[in-house]
């Protein structure tokens, strides 16, 4: 039943999208932004002349740089099998996300598979012919540096985008000394029992220096109303298989070295023709 | 005979509504010229948005023409001066409304010919391919959920399409039948009976939702219709079989009745004065 509601409800928009096609340029343009599996295992797409393989899930968890100045509804590529038509990509394909960096096609795309017990996972996709550099980059990826997620705004219409800003490396000295230190309960709070009094905080996650991988741990940033920063993490103890949860403290003269987390300019606002496609 | 009535009918149909179907193909035609002009330039836009919505009312301005011609030209046929010739023919009620009722139709299935007719010459070229292509794709989809009752459903949903079109034309005809009871103001009773019908669904559906509740407060009843309910759900294909052809039998008893109220006012209580 549900199979065929979304059969009736394709027919019905499909008749409405008739109506609203402005010409062939529209048609041309859902071309454009429709990708084909090539096969029905789904290890290659083809998107505007270029084949893009899968590479392993796992190395690539999590973002990538593709939510750089992603102004979603102006981006909006779809994946399909090869059987069906242009005008039905949006109900029987899968939306992608997809990295820009300095050119017109993008290089890498994540595709979520959604899978019936276990939720959706994302499937990566890499160029080609960025196969090779970013199999390099993956053997020598080193997750040393942060980021967070921050918010702009796109000046003429308002739209927001999220871009993914790297800190410093004085600030990541910081946090990695920090994390690395052994956990002092003179200073640290033990997080089942005790909580700090923030008055703002940061989720951090790692990154490499291109911005492109992560992976899964969270970390967050924590100021306190006394002007005190806590690391907000999860370690594995020795000789323990489990994870123990933590909030480290800051050493008190790098406080100022993480100020910048926490600046003023939140929320920026950029034109246009910044935006790196 | 009959055969000449219906000749008749087609013919004065036909002068009134070709015209209006080839403008309605026109306006499309005009529609897929404009677009070879496509180009993103706000002037390009309006011209082309205007030519959509021109399309637009043109096919609903057929469509209500195809209905509302259908019950002037039976009212004019069979119920003011041009009833006196009507009546005077070796013809029973029954064949005129018959006539009246397949010319109708007729002209009705031709107009929406026309409408896609219309919207294949306005999407004519690339996009035309692609909505082909798209409605094949989801028919097949459909059938490969449904299989055979594709086309089972097909049937009986064009049945039901003819015979709601049908019933619609007899419920005027009905309407029109009543009205020509009296001397003065027949269309004004005609308008009346219609209101009436409309008033009476509308109570029909209010006393349903008012007792449907307090039917519904009986352990009886209840689990009677969740039986109902769970057996639909478990036989989804069987339910929508099963809802379709109580829907025909309902629209079909509904064009009955009005058949058959009709063919007796005209038979027994005919007033052409």
């Amino acid at each position: 039943m549900k199979k065929i509601s979304k059969i009736v409800i394709s027919l019905l928009l499909l008749v409405l999208l008739s109506l609203s096609l402005v010409g062939c340029k529209q048609l041309d343009d859902l071309k454009n932004n429709r990708g084909i599996y090539l096969d029905e295992s789904k290890e290659e797409i083809e998107l505007r002349g270029h084949v893009y393989e899968k590479v392993l899930e796992r190395i690539m968890y999590g973002n990538t740089e593709w939510e750089t100045y992603l102004i979603a509804d102006e981006w909006s590529l779809t994946v399909t099998d090869k059987d069906v038509p242009v005008l039905l990509a949006n109900s029987y394909g899968d939306t992608v996300r997809y990295n820009s960096r300095d050119e017109e096609d993008p290089v890498i795309l994540c595709v979520p598979d959604y899978r019936e017990n276990n939720g959706s996972v994302n499937v990566f996709y890499c160029r080609s012919d960025y196969l090779d550099t970013l199999k390099a980059k993956l053997d020598n990826v080193e997750l040393d540096q942060f980021y967070y997620t921050k918010m702009m705004i796109s000046e003429p219409d308002n739209k927001v985008v999220y871009k993914k800003q790297r800190i410093s490396e004085k600030a990541a000295e910081v946090i990695r000394k920090t994390l690395a230190r052994p956990n002092d309960p003179a200073t640290d709070l033990d997080p089942q029992t005790e909580y700090p009094d923030y008055a703002s905080f940061k989720d951090l996650r790692y990154t490499d220096k291109d911005l492109l991988f992560t992976n899964d741990i969270n970390l967050e940033v924590g100021k306190t109303n006394t002007g005190d920063y806590y690391i907000y993490g999860a370690y594995s103890k020795e000789s323990s298989m489990t994870e123990e949860l933590y909030w480290k403290k800051v050493a008190p003269e790098d406080n100022a070295l993480l100020d910048e987390l926490f600046s003023s300019d939140f929320v920026e606002t950029f034109v246009p023709e910044d935006v790196i496609h | 005979m009959v055969g000449k009535l219906i000749k008749y009918d087609f013919q004065s149909f036909f002068r009134l509504l070709f015209p209006v179907q080839l403008i309605v193909i026109g306006i499309a035609g005009l529609n897929r010229i404009v677009q070879i002009f496509e180009n993103g330039t706000s002037t390009y836009k309006t011209v082309f948005i205007s030519s959509i919505v021109l399309l637009v009312i043109a096919c609903v301005v057929a469509l209500v023409m195809s209905y509302v011609i259908g019950i002037i030209r039976f009212y004019q046929g069979l119920y003011s001066g041009e009833g006196y010739l009507s009546h005077s023919l070796p013809v029973t009620s029954t064949q005129h409304i018959w006539s009246k009722l397949i010319v109708s139709m007729l002209f009705e299935c031709g107009t929406l010919l026309a409408i896609f007719i219309a919207a294949n010459v306005a999407t004519l070229g690339e996009v035309g391919v692609e909505l082909y292509k798209a409605g094949g794709y989801v028919a097949k989809e459909l059938f490969a959920q449904v299989h055979f009752n594709g086309v089972v459903f097909l049937i009986e949903w064009l049945l039901i399409f003819l015979v709601a079109m049908a019933s619609s034309l007899l419920m005027m005809y009905f309407c029109i039948s009543i009205g020509q009871l009296v001397n003065r103001k027949k269309i004004l009773l005609a308008f009346g009976v219609l209101f009436g019908l409309y008033i009476l669904g509308q109570i029909l559906a209010t006393i349903l939702i008012i007792l449907g509740p307090v039917f519904l407060n009986s352990d009886a009843i209840r689990t009677f219709l969740q039986g109902i309910f769970d057996w639909a759900a478990e036989h989804r294909i069987a339910a929508i079989h099963i809802a379709s052809l109580l829907t025909l039998l309902a629209q079909s008893v509904l064009a009955f009745v009005y058949f058959l109220v009709t063919e007796r006012i005209m038979t027994k209580r005919l007033n052409l004065s």
